[in-house]
């Protein structure tokens, strides 16, 4: 019993730790629809773009494309790459030379768009220009994260309010819930197997092999329902 | 009028019994063997049995009803079984007996799967069975001795039909995506229909009242490829039951697996939904019909606590089931240990993650 639980717990850990693993090497910054980068470049530059959420987290994406595109694009993107709430995407669209940019609320006053932009249209090479945005990006939230730092610095020192996003208390309570309930799961799931005489449900494994055949079918459309949620206000650190 | 058969080995006169191990008859005292078909012709005598209760009265009026009374042609010694028994032994002189009657004319089974696993093997597997599960009461493994082992050919009704079926789904598909206030869940709804057929063979329906059904299910399925024709000399040494439920009563729990089964084998071609409710199943079956089979079970008893445990294993495949009870107390204590375990490692995860 002792090996199947500890196998069970390695299983869940191993789990948990992969899948966070997972989550931080998937996530991609540059999109390159043109072809305008080699795979080296657009490496080098998901590799800085990667440090910059890493160490100020803060997503900074950047996107090439051919196509006429608008903020929706941009926001589009963004949306669907990655989760995190704090961030830019700058689009260069090439079709119509123009430039599109989407930025998260809370990110808004972090970053200097007209900055970037400059920092990328004054190299003359793509790979050049999107270096300098992201040079551009990472002084922009240096800058940003010592201001954060000092304000902390100030809040810590006078007591008079905490870091509420963190909640020890909230979460050791949590971990115990989840702890407990995965741990009665488990053993309620092991003691179950102690009863093994049950009615058949179906007589699937009588039935001749390949004797089924589909001989009519519809899916009609009936009606559709639009459910809209407020999202959770994030407290602005700034 | 009841009859009686009894295998009698040739050479030395001994009730003879079926060997699952070499799927012949054997004579356990000389240990001489013999083909089915060859001693079932030399040797199998029909004698009418007695009846007691209207020769000798001494039956009171109804007392032998549902009962049918037996001479032993080994010593002579009174058999008395119930109207469904139709192989058991002598409790005198333990000879297997065979009540002929009991398989005669519309009552003969049309097949018979003969025992492949033998007594011994009922035991190790009921021992593997205990070694294999948790939370059992202590006490239960320390006392527990089998009170009985007796391998039974039950009686079971094989039903194979063409089955069509229709049925209708409400499913729905999900599409979610936000913008910087607002989280969006967009739920489509269908209205899905699915028909098709669908042919089942030798649906098996426990034939005796005797057995439960929930067991004789649980030790499904038989392989019916290795079924024989019926022949009394595979009930030697074994109890066997002719079926007291019959194929009609049978029938209802034969339609009702099959209708689960249709249901299933269609919701199983509607796709790309996150969501599918079956909301009706109409099925129609053509072509059906049915036939009478014993299989071979192994039945093991034992009590404990007052309370009587039953397990069953199959006398061919050897699949081996039966209900254990639980000693809760130790499953309270081993989800607590558990629960705090798993609670340090999360708690132990959040603070390396930076959650604490």
């Amino acid at each position: 019993m002792i090996k199947k639980l500890l196998t069970i717990f390695l299983i869940t850990s191993i789990c948990t730790c992969s899948s966070i693993s997972v989550s931080a090497y998937t996530q991609q910054y540059v999109f390159d629809y043109e072809n305008a980068l080699s795979y080296d470049e657009v490496q080098e530059l998901e590799s800085t773009a990667q440090q910059i959420e890493n160490e100020y987290g803060y997503c900074v994406m950047f996107c090439i494309t051919d196509e006429e595109t608008d903020e929706n694009y941009a926001q589009n993107i963004y949306d669907t790459y990655t989760d995190n709430e704090n961030g830019i995407i700058f689009v260069h669209d090439t079709e119509s030379e123009m430039y599109h940019y989407y930025v998260t609320e809370s990110a808004k006053s972090t970053f200097d768009f007209i900055k970037m932009q400059d920092a990328y249209d004054s190299n003359n090479s793509y790979f050049g220009g999107i270096e300098d945005y992201y040079a551009v990006a990472e002084n922009l939230l240096s800058y940003d994260n010592t201001v954060i730092e000092d304000v902390n610095t100030d809040v810590y020192t006078t007591g008079d309010e905490t870091d509420s996003s963190k909640n020890p208390v909230k979460t050791i309570i949590l971990c115990i819930a989840v702890g407990m309930a995965m741990g009665f799961i488990i053993i309620f799931a092991i003691a179950s197997k102690n009863k093994s005489v049950r009615m058949q449900t179906n007589a699937t494994v009588y039935t001749r092999p390949g004797s089924f055949v589909v001989t009519g079918s519809y899916d009609n459309f009936l009606y559709k329902n639009l459910d809209k949620t407020p999202k959770p206000k994030q407290e602005n650190k700034n | 009028m009841p009859t009686i058969a009894e295998q009698k080995c040739p050479c030395c006169g001994g009730g003879v019994q079926f060997d699952a191990g070499v799927q012949k008859l054997k004579c356990p005292y000389c240990e001489t063997e013999f083909e089915i078909n060859q001693l079932n012709q030399e040797t199998v005598e029909e004698v009418d049995s007695i009846n007691w209760s209207a020769q000798d009265n001494q039956w009171s009026s109804g007392e032998t009803d549902g009962m049918n009374v037996y001479s032993c042609q080994s010593c002579g010694g009174e058999i008395i079984a119930d109207s469904t028994t139709g192989a058991s032994k002598c409790p005198y002189c333990d000879n297997p007996v065979v009540m002929k009657g009991q398989f005669s004319g519309a009552l003969r089974p049309d097949l018979v799967i003969p025992f492949k696993l033998d007594k011994k093997a009922a035991k190790e597997a009921l021992k593997k069975h205990l070694a294999d599960k948790k939370f059992v009461p202590k006490a239960f493994l320390d006392n527990n001795r089998i009170e009985e082992i007796k391998g039974v050919y039950v009686p079971h009704w094989l039903f194979t039909c063409d089955a069509t079926g229709n049925a209708n789904f409400k499913a729905t598909k999900e599409r979610r995506w936000s913008d910087n206030n607002y989280n969006y869940k967009e739920t489509s709804y269908y209205d899905v229909y699915r028909s098709g057929n669908i042919s089942f063979d030798n649906i098996p329906v426990d034939g005796s009242t005797k057995m439960p059904d929930d067991l004789m299910e649980s030790v499904e399925p038989f392989d019916l490829s290795q079924a024989v024709d019926f022949n009394t000399a595979y009930l030697a040494g074994y109890l066997a039951d002719k079926y007291d439920v019959t194929a009609e009563e049978s029938m209802n729990r034969a339609n009702e697996r099959i209708r689960t089964s249709v249901g299933d084998a269609l919701a199983e071609t509607v796709k790309g939904y996150n969501s599918i409710e079956s909301r009706i199943v109409n099925m129609n079956i053509a072509n059906g019909f049915y036939k009478y089979a014993l299989y071979p079970v192994w039945i093991l008893n034992t009590s404990w606590n007052g309370e009587k445990f039953t397990f069953a294993m199959n006398g061919q495949t050897g699949k081996f089931v039966g209900n254990l009870p639980t000693d809760k107390k130790a499953v309270v204590i081993a989800s607590l240990l558990l629960g705090a375990g798993l609670s340090a490692v999360l708690c132990g995860l959040s603070f390396l993650l930076g959650w604490l």
